[in-house]
């Protein structure tokens, strides 16, 4: 397991989404608003973030390790440091249709998704952000 | 060579990587018009003298014959040869041309002097359209009118040479080796020409996209036929030359009247083109640049038109030599420059591929053509009904009247044809939801409601609760005991909206439903419609043990008491409230929720104030919900208490909006009250954007002058949406434009800090909060320009430029530009333009300062400053930049910094300063 809290700060927390594919694009600022809602969390290796069925309620983000997401046993892809996971729940909010598994010991920071979309609301900067960074992400797929 | 290019860049407006492509331009039409103006006075003189001015309009007849022939050989040609061969290819087939011509005159034939007039007509055309193309390749809208001043320049200035050498050797070299002279600076230009055009092959490839796909293999004359654009400057280009050969015909009939012997009119001649082009030269130095940067294209069309029907008055008047000099001169010297440069600017929103196809047929076939009628009104006129000058000059008048009235035509399709090409690339910002129900929107909602699918239901039930659905009403009543709670709740509320006691039987077997939400608003229903005891009922309901149905019973005794009678109620109220075996939180948002179907007014709503002001948001929610529903003025500065909770903000917003013009003075004093934090007020200004009334345009307005940019922000968005939605609103633009040229002030200064940050910081650049955050600043600042600049003009219009301009391709930046060069006023236009403008940061930076007298600051201090600015954020960026770039110097803003009131402000600066120590 790694040490608890590598983000001992606002800022350095506020550094770290500032990388995160997902966030990229928002504009510094609102960025300490998405902080102030991000929770840093400890995921040992092996241990399983959600699996299939699961209410989709969290967005997160790799600050450390690598995190294993498949469907029904096929791997769909890996979501490393300054990668975000759990961004379809996001959208759709749905039950999960993936499984999320640490491959190695890792640090995540959870964003609920209810807080995020209070912060969406509130703060179009923040949407506009998520948005560029969402049609980052898809680019990157495609 | 550095100070070469520094005189060129204070001269005129051009930018580094574009002074080697211009100054080759410069030369190219330099030597092009040298040569030609060595060719014309030889050809005029031995014209006149041979077949005199009588003859002329033959040769402008034969003229057009040829150039048709020459038109459909050039364009087959371009279908075979690459542009940059046919180039070189033309001009050297010119220079053989000049050898052959010189060994012809020796052989003294008269006719010969008319095929020599024909064929230096079909020489300067060829030549110079070939030019014009090349520079149209180059360069964009914006360039051409900051660049093609500049080039035009070194044509008047090869006029004025090619004219002197003229007149100075020709006596002592002979006529004939004046071609000689001519086929010399043929082989420079070929030189310059290819190297011109390997250059721009790449660029013409690309361009080929821009046109749409069926545009490509269509004819030219089809092309022509569908733009508007094409056949306006089609119809300029043929009055404007029919006008031209009615001159040059009258001033050759006083030439050949005014001076007897060939030797003399070439002297004059000489003198005349000289005095033309140094006009020309004058004009083109002095005028073209600023009259199309400062007025436009609209005025710069209509000049040429303007100076040759006042010197068709003259010459109409009093037809004599200095009339008709003075006229020519009009004509030579503000088509070869003012109007040259405005005809090729209108031909920039064409795409590049049909423009390429489409110019040659107007530039060349279409001049020469009109030039040919030109001559056959000529003939007619003076063969078959004996006119003379004064009439040409009264024909030219009435041609020239209606060349000024489709000037107004083509500068409207210009700016038609621009926008055209930035809406092409246009997103829609909004589509607007019908929520009228039409016949067919009801029988799918009916469909709906009978769905196997609650979800659908649910859906079905949501649309109708915003629009009338008696219609509906059989589809409805099975619904209320559907299984599913919030359907047979949302039921029974659309039941009590329609006001109809008919349900009654119905919604009375809801009153034992084992759900609050179903329970509640049965109870409210039987209350209001019952006919039974309503006391023996009511009582059984207000001693319930039940919270929901004792608050329901509260609404129904309210809404059936006498205002006077109501402390009763507020007693039941009480009793609920002080009920400490109750959950507070249900109690006061289920008493919340029923206060909003309490009847207004009622002072029964002020029980909203302390609910309002509860500390549990959920009851605040409730609350808010409430108010929105009963509006008592009473709550407003209780709801503006809301607006700074993020978990209430929305729905206070929501709530405030509702009340509408009623509040307006209400929140325009919040507004403007400074002991309201930033947060608060911009929720207010996006309050006052829902309500569509000038009072609340006005506050908005007043309140633009603060200090920070985020309320600022909020209050122009906010006047968009009302201007956007509600376009009859009346806006003053007046203070808009001081508050506009205040933001641009706004924009420089922090482009200016930019400037400072880059130039110290070179370490961590990308890392560096304070930079990122100073960058969107900028891009927020610009794009508060430009709403505010939507508030002025047609907000379609600015948003497809500002749209343009910040996705960065250059095409479309220029197309943007060209935009607003046209659709801004003169007040704002050179404002706007500067910061739109592909110049440098530290170009616009220095032109910011010296416009605003912006004091050029060292960076500790900016930074200070920065620090010392009520943003939280900013503090946190400057501790940071003072920390990653460790910068000691600022090392007491950062020691500062741990006394703040702010938590993320003091980890901040004890950041910075670990990164400090660690130097």
């Amino acid at each position: 397991m790694p040490d608890a809290k590598i983000f001992p700060t606002t800022i350095e927390k506020i550094l770290f989404i500032k990388k995160v594919d997902i966030f990229s694009e928002a504009i510094p600022e609102s960025l300490l608003h998405v902080a102030s809602i991000a929770n840093e969390i400890s995921v040992a290796k092996g241990e399983i973030i959600f699996t299939e069925g699961d209410p989709s309620v969290y967005l997160y983000l790799v600050a450390l390790g690598k995190i294993r997401i498949s469907r029904e046993e096929r791997e769909i892809f890996h979501a490393v440091q300054n990668e975000s996971f759990g961004l379809v729940g996001l959208v759709e909010e749905r039950q999960r249709a993936t499984h999320a598994m640490a491959l190695s010991d890792s640090t995540l920071l959870r964003v609920g998704h209810s807080d995020l979309f209070d912060l969406m609301e509130d703060y179009p900067a923040i949407t506009r952000g998520v948005l560029r960074g969402i049609s980052k992400v898809l680019r990157k797929l495609l | 060579m550095i100070r070469a290019k520094s005189l060129l860049r204070k001269v005129i407006d051009i930018r580094d990587d574009e002074i080697g492509t211009s100054i080759l331009m410069f030369f190219y039409f330099f030597a092009i018009i040298a040569s030609y103006y060595i060719l014309k006075p030889v050809r005029n003189s031995l014209f006149l003298e041979q077949l005199g001015a009588k003859n002329l309009p033959w040769v402008y007849i034969g003229t057009a014959s040829i150039i048709g022939f020459v038109v459909f050989l050039y364009n087959n040609l371009s279908k075979y040869f690459d542009k940059r061969y046919l180039v070189s290819g033309t001009i050297i087939f010119f220079l053989l041309n000049l050898i052959l011509f010189r060994e012809l005159f020796k052989l003294n034939v008269d006719w010969f002097s008319a095929l020599f007039y024909i064929w230096v007509s079909v020489y300067s055309v060829l030549l110079i359209s070939q030019f014009w193309m090349t520079a149209n390749v180059i360069y964009s809208a914006p360039q051409a009118k900051r660049l093609f001043g500049f080039i035009g320049s070194g044509g008047i200035l090869g006029g004025i040479t090619g004219g002197g050498i003229t007149n100075s050797i020709a006596t002592s070299i002979g006529t004939e080796n004046l071609l000689l002279v001519s086929a010399g600076i043929l082989i420079f230009i070929v030189f310059i020409a290819d190297r011109l055009n390997s250059k721009t092959r790449i660029t013409q490839v690309d361009s080929t996209a821009d046109s749409k796909p069926d545009q490509q293999d269509e004819s030219v004359s089809k092309i022509i036929l569908k733009s508007k654009h094409l056949q306006l400057i089609g119809i300029i280009i043929t009055l404007n030359i029919m006008v031209s050969s009615f001159i040059d015909y009258e001033f050759n009939l006083i030439i050949e009247k005014s001076f007897s012997t060939i030797d003399e009119r070439t002297a004059f001649f000489g003198s005349f083109f000289a005095l033309m082009n140094v006009t020309s030269l004058i004009i083109q130095v002095f005028l073209t640049s600023m009259v199309l940067k400062r007025y436009g294209i609209g005025i710069s069309l209509i000049i040429l038109p303007l100076g040759l029907l006042i010197g068709s008055f003259g010459m109409f008047i009093y037809p004599v030599l200095l009339s008709a000099i003075l006229l020519k001169i009009t004509d030579g010297s503000l088509k070869y420059s003012l109007d040259n440069s405005t005809r090729e600017i209108m031909y920039l929103p064409i795409p590049l591929n049909l423009k390429l196809k489409v110019k040659p047929l107007l530039d060349i076939f279409l001049q020469r053509f009109a030039r040919g009628i030109a001559g056959i009104i000529i003939i007619v006129s003076t063969t078959f009904f004996g006119l003379g000058i004064v009439h040409m000059a009264g024909i030219s008048i009435l041609i020239i009247l209606l060349w000024i009235f489709t000037t107004f035509g083509l500068k409207k399709e210009y700016l038609n044809s621009v926008r055209d090409l930035l809406r092409s690339r246009e997103i829609l910002p909004e589509h607007a939801l019908s929520r009228t129900i039409d016949a067919s929107t009801s029988q799918m909602l009916s469909e709906a409601l009978k769905s196997q699918d609650n979800d659908t239901i649910l859906y079905a039930l949501k649309m109708l609760e915003s629009t009338s659905f008696k219609s509906l009403v059989p589809t409805l009543k099975p619904l209320l005991t559907n299984k599913l709670p919030e359907i047979r709740q949302r039921t029974i509320k659309l039941f009590s909206k329609i006001g109809d006691p008919s349900f009654l039987p119905d919604i009375e077997k809801l009153l034992s439903d084992e759900n609050y939400g179903v329970l509640s608003d049965a109870i409210q229903y039987v209350c209001m419609y019952s006919d039974k005891d309503k006391e023996i009922q009511l009582s059984s309901f207000l001693n319930s043990p039940d919270i929901r149905v004792r608050c329901a019973a509260i609404v129904c005794v309210a809404n059936s008491t006498p205002k006077e009678e109501l402390g009763k109620v507020q007693e039941y109220i009480d009793n609920l409230l002080s009920d400490k075996n109750a959950d507070q939180t249900l109690v006061k948002t289920e008493l919340a929720r029923s206060l909003s179907s309490v009847k207004s007014p009622s002072p029964l709503h002020d029980n909203l104030i302390n609910l309002l002001q509860d500390k549990d948001s959920i009851v605040r929610i409730a609350a808010i919900k409430a108010s929105q529903k009963v509006q008592a003025e009473s709550l407003v500065p209780y709801l503006i208490e809301n607006l700074t909770d993020k978990k209430t903000v929305t729905l206070a917003r929501n709530a405030l909006a509702k009340y509408g013009k009623r509040i307006i003075t209400l929140l325009s004093n919040a507004l403007s009250d400074e002991s309201q934090n930033i947060d608060t007020r911009s929720a207010i200004a996006r309050v006052l954007g829902k309500i569509p009334e000038e009072m609340a345009v006005k506050y908005l307005i007043s309140n633009l002058g603060h200090d920070s940019p985020y309320l600022r922000y909020n209050i122009i968005k906010s006047l968009n949406k009302l201007h956007n939605r509600n376009p009859e609103l009346n806006i003053e633009t007046g203070s808009l434009k001081k508050f506009l040229i205040e933001e641009v002030r706004r924009y420089y200064e922090l482009l200016g800090i930019i400037m400072e940050n880059n130039e110290v910081e070179k370490k961590n650049q990308t890392d560096d909060l304070l930079f990122t955050t100073l960058q969107s600043r900028l891009e927020y600042s610009f794009e508060r320009i430009f709403r505010i600049l939507a508030l002025i003009y047609d907000p379609s219009d600015i948003y497809q430029a500002y749209h343009a301009i910040t996705q960065g391709e250059k095409t479309l930046r220029a197309n943007a530009y060209e935009l607003l060069d046209n659709v801004l006023d003169i007040d704002l236009k050179e404002l706007i333009l500067q910061i739109v403008d592909d110049t440098s940061s530290k170009r616009k930076v220095e032109i910011g300062r010296a416009r605003f007298g912006i004091e050029k600051k060292p960076f500790v201090q900016l930074i200070t400053e920065l620090y010392k600015e009520p943003d939280i954020w900013l503090k946190i960026a400057v501790l940071h930049t003072i920390g990653i770039n460790k910068i000691n110097e600022l090392k007491l803003l950062a020691e500062n910094g741990l006394f703040s009131e702010n938590n993320v402000i003091r980890e901040t600066a004890e950041y910075s300063l670990k990164l400090l120590r660690a130097v």
